[in-house]
Parts: C-alpha cells; sequence; structure tokens
C-alpha cells in the first residue's frame, strides 16, 4: 500500500476502514505553547501567529495525523461571561462567588444567549485569536493532516461558563432547577451552540466536528443524569448533523476516569464516525473496548498521556504502544491516542517516539 | 445527633440547614454534636456513592451543605481527638470540589485540617508548614503543569530534615502512582476511601515530637 497523508490515514479510519497505518492522534495546549517561543502565557493566548507557530513546530517535530488546536477551555466562552485569570503556567477559571454561596440567578443570563450577534465568540479576545491561527495552520496543514475541532454540547457549554461544580451542586440543592435548564439547553443555548459548532467546522474546512462525551463519566453523573443529558446530546448532534451533514465525520472526545464506553456507544454510536478514549490509564480496559465495539465502530486510545508517556522511560513508553497497537489490530480499525491533551512537562523524546513505534508496529500492510 | 439536622443534610438543603445550626447554637445546643451529625450525614452520603447511587453532584451538595454548617460551628467545635494535623491545599490550579470532599471526610475523622486553598505553589505549602507544623501534607493535583513546585516541596522537607516528621501524600484527577514514585511522596489516593485509609497509614509513620 502507498503511503497515505496524515489527513488520508485520519479519514480512512473515520469511514470504519484500515488505512496503510494505524493515525497517530495528540495534541496539547501547552507543548506549542513551549515551541512558540513566547514565553509569557498572556501574550501567548492573544497572538495568533503565537499560537500557529508554537503548533507549526510541534506538528513538525511529532508528525502525528491528527491533533487540534486550542487554548483554554473556556476561550469561546468570554463573550458569554466566563472570565479567567492567566498565570504563569495555566489559564484557568476566576473562582466566582457563588463558589462559596449558592445563587440561583447566575442561570438567567442564559436565556438571552440567542441573539448571535451580540454572542458571536469571536468577539472574544482569545477566542478571535484562535480562529485566526486556525486559518493559519488549515492553510498550512489541512492537506496533510486532521484538525479535530469543536465544541461540548450545550449542557457542558452552560457548566464550563458557570463553573462544573457548581453546576453540579446546585440541580441537587435547588428544586425546580434541572427542569429550567432543560428548557435553557433545549432552547437558546442549544441554539447558541449549534451556531458555534457550524462556525468551527468552518474553521477547519468541513474537516470534522469534534464532540466531547466526557461527562458520560459514571463518578462524574448518576444514570439518571446521563440519561438526562442524552436527549440534550442527541439533539445537539441531530442538528449539527442537519447543518453539516453525514460526510462530515464526528470525532469524539472521552478523556474520562471512569467512562460508561457501554451508554456512549448504546446513545450514541449511531450519530458518530469513532469512539476515543482514555486507556490504558482509565477502568475501562483496552481490550475490553475491542472486544465489544471493536467490530462495529473505529476506536482511539492506547497511549496514557498521565502515566507512562510523562513519567516512563522511552523503553517504557515503546512497551506501552506495542501492546496497545497489539490490541488495537484486534479491532476493525484503531487509531493511536492518549486520553486528552499532552500535558506541560512532557518529555520531548517520549512524545517524538510515538510516530517512530506506530511506524514499527502500526502497519496494517 | 440531631435528627432535624441530619434530614436537613442528607436533603441537601443547605440554607435551611445554615439556619437551624444559628438556631440551635443559640439555644446552647452542643456543636460537637452537630458536627458529629455532619459527619454521619457525608459517611451516609459516600455510601451511597460507593453503590454507585450517587455521583459528583451529590457529593459537591453534600460538602457545600456540611461547609455552610461548619462555617457557623467553626470556632466553636474543636476535633474531639486530635488525630493528627493536615495540611490541605491544590497545587497550581483552582480546582477545589476533589480537595473539599477529602477536607470533609478528614475533619469528620477527627483529624485537625487547615486548609490553605486553591492556586499553591511550594512557597505556599513551605510557609504553612512552618506556620502551622502539620503532620501530613495533603495535595490536590488537577493539572501536571506545576509538578516542578512537588519537586520543590520535597526538596524543602528533605534538606530540612523534615521528611520523618512531616509526610506527603497526593490525590485528584492527575495524580497516580507513577506520580508518588516519582516525586518521592508517601502515598497517593483516587478517591475518599483509599485517601482516609493512607492518611492513617502514614499518620503511623510520623515520628512526633508531642
Amino acid at each position: 500500500m502507498t503511503e497515505m497523508t496524515g489527513l488520508e490515514r485520519a479519514l480512512t479510519y473515520l469511514k470504519g476502514q484500515r488505512p496503510d497505518k494505524m493515525p497517530l492522534w495528540h495534541d496539547s495546549m501547552y507543548v506549542p505553547w513551549q515551541y512558540s517561543g513566547v514565553s509569557s502565557l498572556r501574550e501567548y493566548v492573544h497572538n495568533p501567529e503565537a499560537i500557529a507557530r508554537g503548533y507549526s513546530r510541534y506538528i513538525e517535530k511529532s508528525r502525528m495525523d491528527i491533533t487540534g488546536v486550542y487554548l483554554d477551555q473556556w476561550a469561546l466562552y468570554e463573550v458569554l461571561g466566563a472570565e479567567v485569570e492567566i498565570l504563569d503556567h495555566v489559564v484557568q477559571p476566576k473562582t466566582p462567588p457563588w463558589r462559596y454561596r449558592p445563587d440561583r440567578k447566575i442561570y438567567e443570563r442564559f436565556w438571552k444567549v440567542d441573539n448571535f450577534d451580540k454572542f458571536d465568540p469571536r468577539l472574544g479576545k482569545r477566542a478571535n485569536a484562535l480562529f485566526k491561527a486556525w486559518r493559519i495552520l488549515i492553510d498550512k496543514y489541512g492537506d496533510k493532516i486532521l484538525f479535530r475541532q469543536g465544541i461540548p454540547g450545550p449542557a457542558a457549554t452552560l457548566a464550563l461558563v458557570v463553573g462544573t461544580p457548581e453546576v453540579l451542586r446546585d440541580i441537587m440543592i435547588f428544586p425546580g432547577l434541572l427542569d429550567e435548564l432543560r428548557e435553557i439547553l433545549l432552547g437558546p443555548l442549544m441554539d447558541w451552540t449549534v451556531e458555534v459548532a457550524v462556525m468551527l467546522v468552518e474553521a477547519v474546512d468541513y474537516q470534522n466536528f469534534n464532540m466531547s462525551f466526557v461527562t458520560y463519566d459514571k463518578s462524574f453523573l448518576d444514570i439518571e443524569l446521563r440519561k438526562w443529558l442524552v436527549e440534550i446530546d442527541r439533539e445537539f448532534l441531530k442538528r449539527v448533523r442537519d447543518r453539516i451533514g453525514w460526510n462530515v465525520p464526528i470525532t469524539t472526545h472521552v478523556c474520562s476516569y471512569d467512562p460508561d464506553l457501554d451508554f456512549i456507544f448504546q446513545n450514541f454510536g449511531d450519530m458518530v464516525n469513532e469512539i476515543q478514549f482514555y486507556a490504558p490509564g482509565s477502568t475501562y480496559p483496552l481490550a475490553l473496548a475491542v472486544e465489544k465495539f471493536g467490530d462495529k465502530i473505529p476506536l482511539c486510545a492506547g497511549i496514557d498521556h498521565l502515566g507512562t508517556l510523562f513519567t516512563g522511560t522511552p523503553q517504557e513508553v515503546e512497551e506501552m504502544v506495542k501492546k496497545s497497537i497489539e490490541i488495537g489490530k484486534k479491532a476493525k480499525t484503531f487509531a493511536l491516542g492518549p486520553g486528552c491533551g499532552l500535558v506541560m512537562g512532557t518529555p520531548e523524546e517520549n512524545i517524538k517516539l510515538l510516530a517512530d513505534i506506530r511506524d514499527k508496529y502500526g502497519r496494517y500492510d | 445527633m440531631n435528627k432535624e439536622i441530619y434530614e436537613l443534610a442528607i436533603h441537601f438543603r443547605p440554607f435551611e440547614l445554615e439556619e437551624k445550626v444559628k438556631e440551635l447554637i443559640e439555644k446552647g445546643y452542643d456543636p460537637n454534636d452537630i458536627l458529629e451529625t455532619l459527619r454521619e450525614a457525608l459517611k451516609y452520603s459516600y455510601q451511597m456513592y460507593l453503590k454507585g447511587v450517587y455521583a459528583l453532584p451529590h457529593l459537591s451538595a453534600m460538602v457545600a451543605t456540611f461547609h455552610m454548617g461548619y462555617a457557623v460551628l467553626k470556632g466553636r467545635v474543636k476535633p474531639s481527638i486530635s488525630k493528627g494535623r493536615i495540611l490541605m491545599g491544590t497545587l497550581g490550579s483552582i480546582h477545589y470540589i476533589g480537595k473539599d470532599i477529602i477536607k470533609c471526610f478528614y475533619i469528620s475523622e477527627g483529624f485537625d485540617v487547615i486548609d490553605l486553598g486553591e492556586n499553591l505553589m511550594a512557597v505556599d505549602f513551605i510557609k504553612g508548614i512552618e506556620k502551622y507544623q502539620p503532620h501530613v501534607v495533603a495535595i490536590s493535583i488537577f493539572l501536571l503543569n506545576a509538578l516542578g513546585e512537588l519537586e520543590k516541596l520535597v526538596k524543602y522537607l528533605e534538606e530540612n530534615n523534615l521528611r520523618r516528621k512531616i509526610k506527603v501524600i497526593i490525590g485528584g484527577a492527575a495524580a497516580n502512582e507513577a506520580i508518588a514514585r516519582k516525586y518521592r511522596v508517601d502515598g497517593w489516593g483516587k478517591d475518599p476511601d483509599s485517601a482516609i485509609k493512607l492518611l492513617y497509614n502514614v499518620m503511623k509513620e510520623v515520628e512526633k515530637d508531642d
């Protein structure tokens, strides 16, 4: 088989077929920042050229087939009122006053967000820099690799704006809040999130849409809440599909520690093109996922980014990836990937090694 | 145990509970008994969590309820049995929910807990150690970006011959055995159950002056 480009490899995998070799996905916010030449994180997140430069170096050094270009999780929500603090080593939400004393009124703002002109995410400074960086990188690498691109559904969006622990707490302590949130999530916030999703798909020239299922974690939400959320997320995916069609693949993100993969597959398997999840590292073994879903849907996993990749020797990394490849070959098609973004301080030699190990063991021909 | 407080707590009614605690305190009710009640409610929620009936929303609500009640009690109760002094905090990020859940359990187990908060660097823990002289430093790690600070903290303890007197334990989403080993800490906990057992275990190894 002739050598495919990373993009061809990724798209073949997402069609449920075997490419020349297993595609390799990984991405990171902080590793590209370190490659950008800009030491100040505050400056970096507002500078599209620096973001594009950092990711270009990351892509060239790492030779992955699939990546994603992003900043912090809140960049798109600045316009909805998500405030962050930017420290020397992290971008994170500001501590809201309602952390210490629950306040039901904080949810009222979401009734108004369907005024898209007023709430266009590109009005946010970091989001604006991101959109510009995406253009630079798609022009440079868009025919070579696949850029995962997406936004979580409206429920996760609301949680990221208000604060996830606070929303989880509030639905338990305020009677009737869950019903009110359902109306918001299926109403104005659904409209906003779908609009942003389409905008993001356009930003990567319709390569894919990435959907996060991180909340479908057994320790995170109980089964009743997981069922409640399915209605919202299925409606979201349906409306995104209505807008982008079925030719654009939907990639996924399940970076949980206790993922309910059976539930995810059962409820969303018909709407997405793969299931990416964290293994080894989570409670769901890779071999079990291959056994249960490997003949039904493409799977992406195999790299423990918080354990072996972060702390292990190159030999240990090779052993881990080789073993994952052996398991993954039993699936009809398989991609190698970590559970989530690579963390700052991950040894560069371990990152670079991933493509070499894949080339050595992960060929299908 | 106070039945009214218990019912309000297990049904996650923090505002009513706060009022009830104030009322009881004004009437001269024993604050230690109220704390014991909150402890029982916390244990009940955790049992439900272990059974898979409850998940993070219930624990978050329980922690908020516990905190709002404890805020009224604080200063009025002393740990009944001083089992040990624990310094807690989140390393380098804002994440608090896991740390707060474990904190409530440690308080309810009778440990003297000092919570330094979040966004902490090595220097913050070191200042805390100098001020409070804890037996154990319990660090929550959600992001690995500040792990260099953990190295600095452990090094400080080693260089000052404090490793036998002060144990360091870690927990949180980004903590694992490999990180515990690499950074030479005394153990890691993945959930409340293991965090409680770990604390009791390391407390046995602490070389106490007092």
